[in-house]
């Protein structure tokens, strides 16, 4: 659930680490019944690269609290997990693709490829 | 009781490529209880035209009685700008003099815009003086002046305003303020109607540094020199809901108040005085459970507080409570009960129910003849 102006910068970054497994994936925050008219329209036109979730469940919070029951519906909001699907950190309020490339960094070191 | 359902139509709606980043198509129902809420009439819609509320968790509207019986509503509501074609949000009001039988057209307050709010959202979220901006009307209703600019642009746009009036007709607007990194609660008081505020007060020294959007209003009621409000920040020591109270007028406001210590998270609270008891009730969870209501109760003005309450909703998810007093000095307090809207007196008659206020589909539109 980023924050549209970070979007292009972890586009960037996904594009950069790629090759270290790195994906990016968004959830997008519509309501479902308006997800075929004005989520994907916007998506589309903005950032048609960017690979989003779009929920199914009654509410944000029932389909975020899978991977963090304590969210608190402060947005932006990312999460950075392991490979093995492990929360890594959470990481609210906007950041810089600096901020981001040094997470992103440290969760690649802490959460090696197997070989 | 007002509240916002999904608009079952909402693929219809042609947007074009013109869409701000924030569109959503809802609509507004009105419903009303005459037996204590036990049961409550058919609801109906507000909205002429399908889909034109703006309708988000935190994009609450507002339904306020007069001492007449007018009933007034306040909501945001879709539009489109005439200069430019492109969609965006409005400050829409109606009223009803007969009880709620039948509403007024509802109007638009505001005027155009001439900003899309873009210095706070990217690519321009709507018109930016539906979050910072007031008009007045001197009778009941049935006219507004135009509308004027509150404070400068700095009111966080999606934690919305939250404006009280107290029995000396003094007026008390909760925000959270956009300050460089910061998303601080504050209230501003004005004791002329809103000609003049006195400087808004942040609530709490603990500064809650986020370049992001809380999602969180500010909630404020008032008696004699008395102020209260109620906040979810995560600039103090424990993040959550806090409660703080000034006894001189709003100049100062001593350590805040942790409302639910025991809760893994709490967020959206709401205040009532009713009679000598002030009423605060949020939701939060607590160990593996979902989110449900919770409540706590002072009759000393707020010094000191109860012991915190569960209410007693369905099982499943209890959020976004709201409370309104009541004249025998108990509260009347809804909330979202999954897809549905239900509500319960509080403390609880005996052979009370929680009521469902869910909108049927086809939804009904009153006209006023």
């Amino acid at each position: 659930m980023p924050c549209l102006r970070e979007v292009p910068d972890l586009l960037a970054l996904q594009a950069e680490l790629a090759a270290k497994g790195v994906t990016l994936l968004g959830v997008g925050m519509g309501e479902p019944a308006q997800l075929a008219s004005l989520v994907e329209p916007f998506r589309y036109k903005h950032f048609p690269a960017f690979r989003t979730l779009l929920r199914a469940t009654e509410t944000m919070h029932e389909l975020v609290s899978a991977i963090d029951p304590a969210w608190n519906e402060i947005l932006p909001t990312a999460y950075i997990l392991g490979r093995d699907g492990r929360l890594l950190q959470k990481v609210q309020g906007r950041k810089t693709r600096e901020q981001f490339g040094q997470l992103l960094e440290q969760a690649l070191a802490s959460s090696p490829a197997s070989r | 009781m007002v509240w916002i359902d999904e608009d079952p139509n909402a693929g219809q709606h042609d947007t074009g490529d013109q869409g701000h980043s924030h569109m959503a198509t809802t609509n507004l129902f009105f419903a009303r209880s005459t037996d204590g809420g036990r049961t409550f009439t058919t609801p109906v819609q507000f909205n002429r035209k399908e889909g034109d509320v703006w309708g988000f968790t935190v994009s609450t509207p507002r339904l306020a009685i007069g001492a007449n019986g007018t009933i007034h509503v306040f909501y945001p509501g879709n539009d489109c700008n005439s200069a430019n074609g492109k969609p965006h949000a409005v400050a829409m009001y109606t009223r009803s003099t007969d009880q709620g039988r039948s509403f007024d057209p509802p109007q638009r307050l505001n005027t155009m815009p001439t900003s899309d709010a873009s210095h706070l959202v990217h690519g321009g979220l709507t018109h930016a003086h539906v979050f910072g901006t007031m008009a007045v009307s001197n009778d009941d209703g049935r006219s507004f002046g135009t509308d004027a600019e509150l404070f400068p642009a700095d009111v966080c746009p999606c934690c919305q305003l939250v404006a009280f009036v107290d029995d000396r007709d003094r007026l008390f607007v909760g925000s959270r303020q956009v300050e460089a990194g910061y998303r601080d609660s504050a209230i501003a008081v004005s004791a002329d109607g809103g000609r003049a505020f006195l400087p808004r007060n942040r609530l709490s020294p603990n500064r809650w540094k986020i370049e992001g959007c809380p999602l969180k209003p500010t909630a404020v009621a008032a008696s004699g020199d008395q102020i209260w409000a109620a906040y979810c920040s995560g600039g103090e020591p424990e993040p959550g809901v806090h409660f703080v109270r000034s006894t001189d007028g709003g100049k100062t406001y001593p350590v805040p108040l942790r409302v639910h210590p025991e809760a893994s998270v709490s967020d959206a609270p709401v205040l009532a005085l009713a009679g000598d008891t002030l009423h605060l009730f949020w939701h939060a969870k607590t160990g593996s459970s979902g989110r449900r209501i919770y409540t706590r109760a002072s009759n000393n003005g707020g010094e000191s507080f109860g012991p915190i309450q569960e209410l007693p909703t369905p099982a499943g998810s209890a959020q976004l409570p709201v409370v309104a007093p009541r004249p025998d000095g108990t509260v009347q307090v809804a909330w979202q009960q999954g897809a549905e809207i239900h509500s319960l007196q509080w403390p609880q008659a005996a052979a009370q129910v929680a009521a469902s206020a869910r909108a049927p589909r086809p939804t009904l539109t009153a006209t006023r003849s």
